[in-house]
């Protein structure tokens, strides 16, 4: 896969492009697909970058974003979306006990996430 | 030994049982009349009138249980009102699904075409009828109010309670609370379980230590409420509400900690500043509050929280087989940031609703066999009883 198009000062993470995915399912579907050991891994890499990400975009008027930095938004998304298996301690992406993702519909996401 | 919490219980808890039969409750026969007596009479909340946001904006909603779809709609003179979804001239649906703006509703049958208010404008063809009356032929309305932006039907010809009955205190205790928040995230799941046992697994918080052990460990009680006891509970004539307690020493992890910094706690982690809430919301004004669990019956529960709040809708297919809908909706968002902190919320969010989702297909398969005759209820369950409390009485009445 080619790089990610990412904005200036993010080269670092231009690696992750298959984890910018643009919709709330897509990002479920894709943490449980990847194993525990693959989502630390990914967690590890941009977690400690997240402070800097969050005030580069803090500083980007939400209507006005272009491409570079909505790729960012949504590869932090997905970190939030990978932390909690990670941060929890799970022995797997998908929670034990869980109801199976692939009955689940997921509808509108409003806020334009 | 341990530290308790006592429950501080109000309304009236008079003629609870706890020990509730379910076998016959999982029946057809039953589930018809709990559809005659209670759905039928019941104020069911159906969606927010702010996501209908101009003249002629409309959303269809199926209602299975009135065995009917309905389209709600904002009239050219603002008001929202709900119609049953069908053509008056031979039947057909007449909008078959979703949501948008119309200045009129054509159906696709034969032309008929309806204002936004309902009225019949059109008919193709209109001379070949004979003696057609169309001032009698504006789509079927079905009785409709609006409390806290929150619109409601009501299936019954002539409803015996107003809105503001059927809500009683509840109607004047949550002024502007729905507006602080907007919808940020919503699932849908078809589960094979009766609505009852669906409802019944979001009314009390005496499953957290347990079904959610992983996915929030430690975000309710703590040391000084180990059992994570209810501050307080009240019963209503139809509804009721309870509050959660919070961890005081809830530990943050530290994706959870950076999203507090930039943005505002949701659940898992409580506290904060607090604004004036409405009285409606932490009513006892409990110190280490959480959030409140409001179930408006029959069929929909509220999360009501600080800077969010999630709306859970049971919906009833048959005996068997119930839609439910949870809708999270958050404060609105400044930033990115803000934006980010909502991702982590919501997504932990998600994990918690489907390990509760998780267990409804088993007690239904377990309870519909009969292998159990009664659920055994605790005092922490006391909601549990107080529903089926009110389905006596309104099944009887």
């Amino acid at each position: 896969m080619s790089d990610a198009l990412l904005p200036k000062g993010f080269a670092d993470l231009r690696h992750l492009g298959e984890w910018i995915v643009p919709t709330e399912e897509g990002r479920h579907k894709k943490k449980i697909a990847a194993d525990i050991e693959t989502a630390r891994r990914f967690y590890a890499t941009v977690f400690p970058r997240m402070e800097a990400i969050i005030q580069h975009l803090n500083g980007v008027a939400w209507e006005m974003m272009g491409p570079a930095d909505r790729n960012l938004f949504l590869l932090a998304s997905m970190c939030m979306e990978v932390s909690h298996p990670v941060e929890l301690g799970w022995q797997t992406t998908d929670i034990a006990d869980a109801f199976p993702t692939s009955r689940v519909q997921f509808l509108s996401e409003s806020a334009g996430y | 030994m341990s530290a308790k919490l006592e429950t501080t219980f109000r309304g009236d808890t008079g003629q609870l049982e706890r020990r509730i039969s379910m076998r016959e409750k999982l029946t057809a026969a039953y589930f018809e009349r709990e559809r005659e007596r209670i759905f039928r009479r019941a104020w069911l909340p159906i969606g927010h009138a702010s996501h209908l946001p101009e003249p002629g904006s409309y959303f269809v909603r199926e209602l299975p249980v009135l065995k009917t779809s309905l389209l709600v709609v904002r009239g050219q003179d603002g008001k929202v009102r709900a119609f049953h979804n069908a053509c008056t001239h031979r039947g057909n649906k007449l909008v078959r699904s979703g949501a948008g703006c119309r200045k009129s509703f054509s159906c696709g049958f034969h032309g008929w075409t309806f204002s936004s208010e309902g009225e019949l404008k059109l008919v193709t063809d209109e001379h070949q009828f004979r003696d057609l009356d169309k001032g009698a032929l504006g789509l079927r309305p079905i009785h409709t109010q609006v409390w806290e932006d929150l619109v409601f039907v009501n299936g019954a010809d002539a409803p015996g309670e107003s809105l503001r009955e059927w809500l009683g205190e509840m109607f004047d205790e949550y002024g502007g609370y729905f507006e602080q928040h907007e919808r940020v995230a919503s699932l849908r799941i078809n589960v094979n379980s009766n609505w009852n046992l669906a409802v019944n697994s979001f009314t009390e918080g005496y499953h957290t230590l347990y079904l959610h052990r992983n996915s929030v460990p430690d975000y309710q009680g703590g040391k000084i409420n180990p059992d994570r006891h209810r501050p307080f509970m009240q019963l209503f004539k139809r509804h009721h509400r309870y509050s959660a307690p919070a961890n005081p020493d809830h530990r943050l992890t530290p994706a959870e900690a950076l999203v507090i910094k930039y943005g505002k706690r949701i659940i898992p982690a409580f506290g904060g500043e607090m604004p004036a809430l409405p009285p409606g919301v932490n009513p006892s004004r409990y110190e280490h509050w959480a959030f409140d669990v409001v179930q408006l019956y029959p069929n929909a529960v509220f999360l009501f929280g600080n800077n969010w709040h999630i709306e859970l809708f049971f919906g009833p297919i048959d005996v068997d087989h119930t839609e439910v809908v949870q809708d999270l909706y958050y404060y609105r968002p400044k930033n990115a940031g803000e934006r980010l902190s909502h991702q982590f919320f919501l997504s932990r969010g998600r994990q918690v609703f489907l390990e509760d989702m998780n267990t409804l297909e088993a007690q239904h398969a377990v309870l519909s066999s009969g292998i159990l005759s009664h659920l055994q209820l605790s005092q922490q369950e006391m909601s549990l009883m107080h529903h089926y409390k009110v389905s006596r009485e309104m099944l009887d009445e």
